[in-house]
């Protein structure tokens, strides 16, 4: 298990990250997610033990990078979100290299290349040099080289940005598979999307803290309650809107197109019986729903960029006037 | 077979794809060829005209050959060490090398010991131009080959200064340029500030003629002078500027000023590998949050 106990690191005056507490377990598939200069890749470099925290500590299965230095490093791949390429060097001669830097020499380290090029499929790349690589096969290189030692956790920065579809979708095929083969894999990422496609545990981070943690699936119903419910009206739209406007429980209410979104105080017992005020009022409803959550949704109210409420405040002066 | 280490191997090996180790091989002897030849041919044709044999003057040929020479190494070296840590931060190599096994020392150690081949090669390829101007004797090809060990240790301190800036510079054109200011602060600024005050100042010894002592140019002035039999250099200087150093002091300056150098090079080393240690700002962030 890797365990950031209270972290700060601060670049002189500025506070990068302020007491970030986080547990990854082992063999989850953990998205790390943030607004730009939240801390993320701070946090990243600190758990790979490239720069050590101010306060706090960080622990890999009791290791600590400072005191178990190359053992805690031999525990980890990392994939930068920049490449990290030498040029004029061929692509074996890049994972040989680092192989020895990782104390792999001669035929073992021959093999693993052979192995590791093969499994991200650039076998047929290995004497081109790596400068020569599209962006794609650059990233999977990375990747094959975090893999050279066959460490059981793998630290991703931004690993799919930049990506073209297909790449992205081979690129996420194979961190699956990782995944299944027991690896601990943390990503961070931007896209959203994938994010919520391939991780089973989720940590969103907010000016240097966390704002969430948890397996994605819990968060996301969490979110979920939190959602509006969409209302579809067949007809009488305008008398439903004074409808709700006078409901207590309702707390907000906006308008997209024919659908009503209101913000409910209440559980499942008091939607349904806010929908038989509906019906019994004459209301004619076509459909009634909690919308659904997405990790979308979920990191803008957790970040607090409230784009939903300027809509929902613009909507309703709209349908006053 | 010898075994190399990774940083070594890996840099050898991109090195000899490059240009720019036997451009700069080559432009560095065709230099001191030019300068040796230009000598010779016009020593010849004075001798030619005068009748005179002007063997000593093959000798100052030798002494201009030789100081070229050392200014292309002091001046060649920094090049050498100033892109090898920012270079790899501009290209992100190098938070994946502290990913690996080895240690901030070891990258270090190993990044210095890859330019000082390239550095070594430069200097030694430079043995046949030393050697033009001796055509008709006066110094041993012995002797000759000792001044060019001598180079090392200014060659040494060059490169460490250029793994300091390196490692303290987030790019490779502010780690050059900032590795040349410290270059000519220790070389041309220790040798001229003594003078400047010696002018400007009372007439009693000037002490800060010691820092010459740091100054590579020290110990190889002293060894050429001594080869080609001038006057002995820092004795010329220390009496010059009204100093009255002791005889050991004296006779050992060429030690001494070796081991300066070399200590000196030791602490820029240290300060480099300090600088990219992963706690590197813990302690000046604490300073600066505690003020």
């Amino acid at each position: 298990m890797l365990k950031l106990d209270n972290i700060k690191k601060f670049y002189g005056h500025f506070c990068a990250l302020d007491g970030l507490d986080l547990s990854i377990s082992d063999g989850s598939l953990f998205g790390f997610v943030g607004p730009n200069g939240a801390g993320k890749t701070t946090a990243i470099k600190i758990m790979t033990g490239i720069i050590y925290p101010d306060e706090g500590s960080v622990t890999l299965n009791g290791m600590n990078p400072e005191q178990d230095g190359k053992n805690y490093r031999s525990m980890i791949g990392y994939v930068p979100d920049a490449f990290g390429i030498y040029n004029n060097l061929k692509v074996r001669e890049y994972m040989e290299f680092f192989a020895a830097c990782v104390g792999i020499d001669g035929m073992e380290a021959r093999k693993k290349t052979e192995q590791l090029l093969n499994y991200v499929e650039l076998s047929d790349k290995a004497d081109f040099y790596v400068e020569a690589l599209s962006r794609g096969m650059k990233q999977k290189l990375a990747l094959a080289r975090a893999l050279i030692n066959d460490p059981p956790m793998l630290i991703m920065d931004e690993p799919t940005s930049g990506l073209d579809p297909r790449t992205r979708y081979e690129f996420k095929q194979i961190v699956g598979e990782l995944s299944d083969r027991g690896k601990t894999i943390i990503i961070s990422s931007h896209i959203l999307s994938d994010i919520s496609e391939l991780c089973t545990d989720i940590g969103i981070i907010d000016q240097g803290s966390l704002v969430m943690s948890g397996r994605l699936m819990d968060v996301m119903k969490l979110v979920t309650a939190e959602n509006p419910i969409i209302i579809s009206m067949s007809k009488k739209t305008t008398q439903a809107i004074r409808f709700l406007k006078e409901d207590a429980s309702v707390k907000s209410l906006a308008i997209k197109g024919n659908d009503l979104m209101i913000n409910f105080a209440g559980g499942a017992k008091d939607e349904a019986a806010l929908l038989k005020r509906m019906i019994d009022a004459g209301l004619p409803v076509r459909s009634f729903s909690r919308e659904k959550g997405s990790l979308e949704s979920m990191f803008m109210q957790l970040t607090g960029h409230g784009e939903e409420h300027t809509i929902t405040s613009y909507d309703i002066a709209e349908s006053n006037s | 077979m010898i075994s190399l280490s990774p940083i070594v191997k890996k840099d050898i090996e991109v090195r000899s794809r490059s240009y720019t180790l036997p451009a700069m091989i080559t432009a560095a002897n065709a230099v001191l060829f030019l300068i040796g030849l230009m000598g010779i041919f016009g020593l010849v044709a004075r001798m030619r005209q005068s009748f005179d044999t002007l063997y000593r003057s093959f000798l100052t040929v030798y002494t201009i050959v030789a100081l070229t020479e050392f200014i292309i190494t002091l001046f060649t070296a920094p090049l050498f060490t100033a892109a090898s840590i920012s270079g790899e931060r501009e290209t992100g190599t190098f938070d994946l090398l502290l990913t690996t096994n080895l240690t901030p020392a070891e990258i270090v150690t190993e990044k210095l010991i890859s330019a000082m081949l390239s550095m070594g090669m430069i200097i030694m390829s430079s043995f046949p131009a030393l050697l033009i101007p001796l055509m008709f004797g006066g110094v041993g090809i012995i002797d000759t080959f000792g001044l060019l060990i001598l180079f090392l240790p200014g060659a040494f301190l060059m490169l460490s200064i250029g793994m300091f800036t390196s490692s303290i510079c987030s790019s490779v054109t502010k780690s050059i340029a900032l590795s040349y200011v410290i270059a000519f602060i220790l070389t041309v600024g220790f040798a001229v500030f003594p003078l400047m005050t010696r002018v400007f100042s009372s007439e009693t010894g000037n002490e800060f003629a010691y820092l010459l002592t740091l100054d590579p140019f020290l110990p190889v002035i002293s060894v050429l002078s001594r080869q080609v039999g001038e006057p002995d250099f820092p004795e010329l200087i220390f009496r010059g500027l009204k100093l009255a150093p002791d005889n050991a002091f004296m006779e050992n300056t060429v030690f001494i000023s070796i081991l300066l150098q070399l200590c000196a090079a030791f602490g820029f080393i240290t300060l480099a590998v300090m600088n990219v240690m992963p706690g590197r700002y813990r302690e000046k962030n604490r300073k600066i949050r505690e003020r």
